[in-house]
């Protein structure tokens, strides 16, 4: 993320407060938030974000596309997580219809988003390292993604919108030599989360830039409705795999591990980075019981449904849990083969709508930071 | 609690705001009268029996004949149960309680609702449009909206483009 200043006006010249313009975007493409900083001297006393930048008006397109159709159209709003976002939808529509999805593919739609979710993190990490201005972390982030992004060129041809998972099923079989290569990725993967820790979680000055920053008490981030590894940064043990499981999660041994204030307070941005540290050992392990017990390939991948299925009228909010919170979607149907309305709850809306409660008080180089550790995509935000 | 007993309870509290209850299949839903919304959220909230602390989603919806829609999704954390509640307003007064001060994620969320479908949440501080440009005319999530031909100049038809 690159964060720069558009506009300094000194409103109170006397007492030092002055308003700052700040916009945050990635390098190399257009600026997505806005971000009007209220100063007193160093410290911040409002923030109010701008957003819409990236408004695209999806959820009116949902309404002349057919079922099929919307699944591709919801990928772009995920940044690095597009197969959750899918995820979240085809669930949804599952659900509706009511069709039991053959073994292997649910298999491989864990395997395939538990990836997602390590590619997911490991972005995290390089936006808190270029924030800090640690850029061997980023480089390295980086690095270890492309190796996911790898995995799905091999499985489907395309590294970032996929298109893979499909009402029914998925789209086509694992491909050859898929299995090895995720075995050799995720065994090579735990030792650089060991290195991470050496280089990033433990080291000093990493410690004494973002701990104790950005604090959000248990209470305050429920009410907030942030959710997913921001929440349980802040103490609170929620996993939707675990208590509301949805999928074949329930067929896996993992813990979710929270945040415990070991640099600094609970809740800070230290504890948010390090809560997504932890998950990605814990996606590890899923991935690899889920490869263990990957049922052989028998018959139909898929369950087929039209492109034009008409799903039955009713109303439905269904949720996951994807990388940055829970992410779901209250479908109303009409009988029709399209949706009568079709609402996607994101996880970064509510996240960025605490900032103003978050950065309160801090300094505006803390800003990125904070901003950097709630992992906030942009386009999920927009619709 | 089962969604049953919690519309029982909300039903001997606010008898004549509580208008219906529809349980069957995945979702369950209690829709309620718009003018008690802000009495019922509190009461939601702070119940030690329900203690819903989270409201997860709130979808505006623009139903034609029936009216415009607001739907809560609640939840709470400690009991780990959930309800949707749902109130339907006029299009002509399109008026409801906040909810922002009950929980604080309603205020982005009735922005939202405010923007895609001209909903007016009394009691919000500073509701304006989220995603729309401020001088944007109409509500493009009702379904009588009509898209301009153009905004400040730029054509937005299909001519426009070719």
């Amino acid at each position: 993320m690159v964060f720069y200043c558009q506009r300094m006006e000194l409103t109170d010249l006397k007492n030092g407060e002055s308003i700052l313009d700040m916009k945050v975007g990635y390098p190399g493409t257009l600026d997505f938030i806005q971000l009007e900083v209220h100063l007193d001297g160093d410290q911040i006393t409002q923030t109010k974000p701008e957003i819409g930048l990236l408004h695209r008006g999806l959820e009116k397109h949902f309404e002349n596309l057919t079922y099929q159709e919307i699944s591709r159209f919801l990928e772009c709003c995920g940044c690095f997580s597009t197969m959750n976002v899918s995820l979240a939808y085809i669930l949804t529509v599952e659900n509706l219809l009511g069709i039991t999805v053959p073994d292997r593919a649910q298999y491989i739609r864990v395997i395939v988003a538990e990836l997602n979710r390590i590619a997911s993190h490991l972005g995290l990490l390089g936006k808190i390292g270029s924030a800090i201005g640690a850029v061997t972390p980023f480089k390295r982030a980086f690095r270890d993604q492309e190796k996911v992004f790898d995995l799905f060129e091999i499985l489907c041809g395309s590294r970032m919108l996929k298109g893979y998972f499909c009402i029914g099923g998925v789209k086509s079989d694992l491909s050859v030599g898929f299995i090895e290569r995720t075995y050799e990725f995720i065994e090579n993967l735990l030792p650089k989360i060991e290195y991470y820790f050496k280089v990033l979680s433990h080291n000093r000055f990493v410690i004494r830039y973002i701990s104790g920053l950005g604090v959000i008490p248990p209470d305050v981030a429920i009410n907030y409705g942030i959710t997913g590894p921001n929440l349980r940064a802040s103490g609170v043990k929620w996993d939707l795999r675990k208590d509301e499981s949805y999928s074949i999660y329930d067929r896996f041994d993992f813990d979710v591990p929270i945040g415990q204030g070991l640099m600094g307070y609970v809740g800070d941005c230290w504890d948010r980075y390090w809560t997504r540290i932890k998950e990605m050992v814990e996606s590890v392990k899923i991935i690899r019981q889920a490869l263990d017990q990957l049922p052989d390939k028998n018959g139909q991948i898929k369950v087929i449904v039209a492109d034009d299925a008409h799903l039955p009228a009713y109303e439905l909010y269904f949720n996951t849990e994807s990388p940055n919170g829970e992410l779901g979607f209250y479908l109303i149907s009409d009988g029709s083969e399209k949706p009568y309305r079709l609402k996607m709850r994101s996880p970064s809306f509510s996240s960025l709508s605490a900032i103003d409660y978050i950065s309160r008080g801090s300094t505006v180089s803390a800003l990125p930071i904070i901003l950097a550790s709630l992992d906030i995509n942009p386009e999920e935000i927009d619709r | 609690m089962t969604p049953l007993s919690i519309y029982r309870l909300l039903k001997e509290k606010f008898s004549d705001s509580v208008l219906e209850f529809l349980g069957w299949g995945m979702q369950s839903t209690i829709i309620v009268s718009c003018n008690s919304m802000k009495q019922i959220a509190l009461f939601l909230k702070e119940d030690p029996r329900l203690q819903f602390d989270s409201l997860i989603c709130m979808t505006g919806v623009d139903y034609e004949d029936k009216g415009l829609g607001v739907i809560y999704n609640l939840r709470s954390m400690s009991h780990g149960h959930k309800i949707a509640l749902k109130t339907l307003i006029s299009p002509s007064r399109p008026f409801v309680a906040s909810v922002a001060s009950v929980w604080k994620t309603a205020v982005w969320y009735e922005n939202e609702i405010c923007d895609l479908f001209g909903v007016v949440f009394k009691g919000h501080n500073g509701l304006r449009r989220l995603f729309l440009p401020d001088g944007w005319i109409g509500h493009p999530l009702r379904k009588d909206y009509v898209s301009p031909e153009s905004y400040n100049g730029i054509l937005l038809s299909e001519n426009g483009i070719d």
